[in-house]
């Protein structure tokens, strides 16, 4: 399966050398997301700014500590089982393998982003904390964190149309024209990003 | 008398900071007042008792140890704070929901009614999940200050505890509110089961609710108990004279802890606990409220505006 995979990658770049941009552009992504990740959680815990109800709850210090690395074992889990559901995608594909990487490095850049906010700051109350008290800062990284939650739920739509298309025409589509639709997402992330920043400087609450 | 709660020589020290052996027992049906000044260390107090720090000494609720048996001790305490201690980019509907379980008896139904008798949830037959963007409740940290404090009591009235820490809770509530709040604890206690420790620094609030003060001091950056009593107990260890200063010259100076004299007006706080006050000046002796009590006492001296 391997050998299959590496010639398979081969075959891919000798025909679209043009790919290689975007895949190490992809990679390189990944790779920052993946690290400020973990050393944004990693700086979290060290400041321990955990919120005042946890130490308040009737647990004992080591249910607290099993709580904590339960929660944290649960997500570690929870990105296996996304980046192997994605590889099943993947192996769906035998012709465009490759594209399939970009699209695995996004939804792991995404999950980081969403483990961030989702689980790790609801946790650490940390946005007040750790970000400052300033609200400019806040609504920016709230700003940040709306628009991860949009791409996460176009990619899993995309995986899950993705995953029923046999014929590879969406697949197709997208390898022809891959700048464009990264492009396109790109753009629309931008667009959502500054109207939400500017919802939220402006004061607008989410009350629409 | 029937003790649910005991402090035994809490000692806490913090940087620039030492709370020292700080020591009482507090009757079930009974509401505590902690006063003192401004970093006094009535903060610093109500969260070692509530665990939130660690200390040396020990609290017991109920002979539940808060050094040993943490987790009972904790599932008997309920907490109104200055500074809510729930998650603020959630919602109250939220905060209920994941922390309610931790408690035996919470009523998520009842929590929910309060939240709405409170103002906080308007139209709860919408309640639906929660989502960026579509809200019918807002996350806590678009509420005010006050919309906090309600939060944090109809999570405190939603479950059976015993000890109830409150810390300056009514300083953002608006009037009307303060009543329903002053009433809420009453009735908390009314059953005499339950017991209310109360930090302050609006001491009149103290004179109307509380049945026992505790009266922390610091100095020389340590606080330790200045005064542990009923109310009515505090008030008859002082007098206030109202006279020329020349009635004073009766008094040993020690009795005199402070006092305040202006051109139509001088009274002065006396310490009468174990002395006499002369029958010359008896008329003009009245017994002094609260505040003025901890005014004069805090401050220290005569002050002077002739």
């Amino acid at each position: 399966m391997f050998r299959g995979f590496v010639a398979d990658c081969k075959a891919h770049l000798q025909d679209r050398p043009a790919n290689i941009a975007g895949i190490i552009f992809a990679a390189l992504t990944i790779m920052f997301f993946n690290v400020w990740g973990i050393i944004t959680c990693g700086y979290i815990y060290s400041v321990e700014e955990e919120p005042d109800i946890y130490q308040l709850l009737p647990e004992t210090g080591e249910e607290r500590k099993r709580r904590f690395i339960f929660n944290a074992g649960m997500e570690m889990l929870l990105i296996a089982v996304l980046i192997m559901v994605n590889l099943i995608i993947m192996h769906g594909y035998s012709q465009s393998v490759l594209l399939q990487l970009p699209n695995l490095f996004l939804l792991d850049a995404a999950y980081c982003i969403y483990l961030f906010y989702h689980r790790i700051c609801k946790l650490s109350q940390t946005q007040n904390k750790v970000w400052g008290e300033k609200q400019g800062s806040n609504s920016v990284y709230e700003g940040i964190v709306f628009i991860a939650d949009k791409i996460l739920l176009i990619i899993f739509i995309f995986c899950g149309i993705d995953l029923f298309n046999q014929t590879g025409k969406i697949a197709a589509f997208v390898e022809q024209n891959f700048y464009t639709v990264f492009m396109a997402g790109l753009g629309i992330g931008f667009v959502i990003l500054l109207v939400d920043v500017i919802r939220q400087v402006g004061g607008r609450k989410y009350e629409d | 008398m029937n003790p649910i709660f005991s402090c035994n020589h809490i000692t806490q020290e913090l940087e620039h900071f030492k709370l020292a052996d700080i020591t009482f027992t507090l009757d079930a049906g009974c509401i505590l007042g902690v006063i003192g000044k401004n970093g006094s260390g009535k903060t610093t107090l109500l969260r070692t008792l509530m665990g939130i720090q660690s200390t040396q000494g020990d609290a017991k609720i109920l002979g539940y140890s808060l050094r040993k048996d943490e987790k009972e001790y904790k599932k008997r305490i309920a907490y109104v704070l200055n500074e809510s201690p729930f998650l603020m980019n959630v919602n109250a509907v939220t905060n209920g929901r994941l922390f309610g379980r931790y408690y035996d008896r919470f009523d998520p139904e009842r929590y929910e009614e309060l939240l709405q008798q409170y103002g906080i949830i308007e139209h709860p037959e919408k309640l639906r999940p929660v989502c960026h963007g579509k809200k019918n409740i807002q996350a806590m940290n678009r509420l005010s200050q006050g919309q906090q404090i309600r939060q944090q009591l109809a999570f405190a009235l939603s479950y059976d505890a015993r000890v109830y820490f409150m810390d300056e809770p009514t300083g953002n509530l608006d009037v009307e509110f303060r009543d329903t709040f002053y009433e809420e604890i009453r009735k908390l206690v009314s059953d005499e089961r339950k017991s209310v420790i109360y930090a302050s620094h609006l001491v009149e609030e103290m004179e109307n609710l509380a049945d026992y003060i505790l009266w922390l001091r610091e100095q020389n950056g340590v606080s330790r108990i200045y005064f542990y009593g009923t109310v009515d107990e505090l008030r008859d260890r002082y007098r206030i004279i109202e006279a020329e200063d020349e009635v004073l010259r009766d008094i040993p100076a020690e009795r005199i802890l402070g006092g305040r004299k202006e051109t139509n007006h001088n009274e002065w706080l006396i310490d009468v606990e174990q002395y006499e006050l002369p029958a010359s000046i008896r008329e003009c002796v009245r017994y002094p409220e609260l505040k003025e009590i901890m005014y004069y006492v805090e401050k220290g001296e005569v002050i002077e505006n002739v």
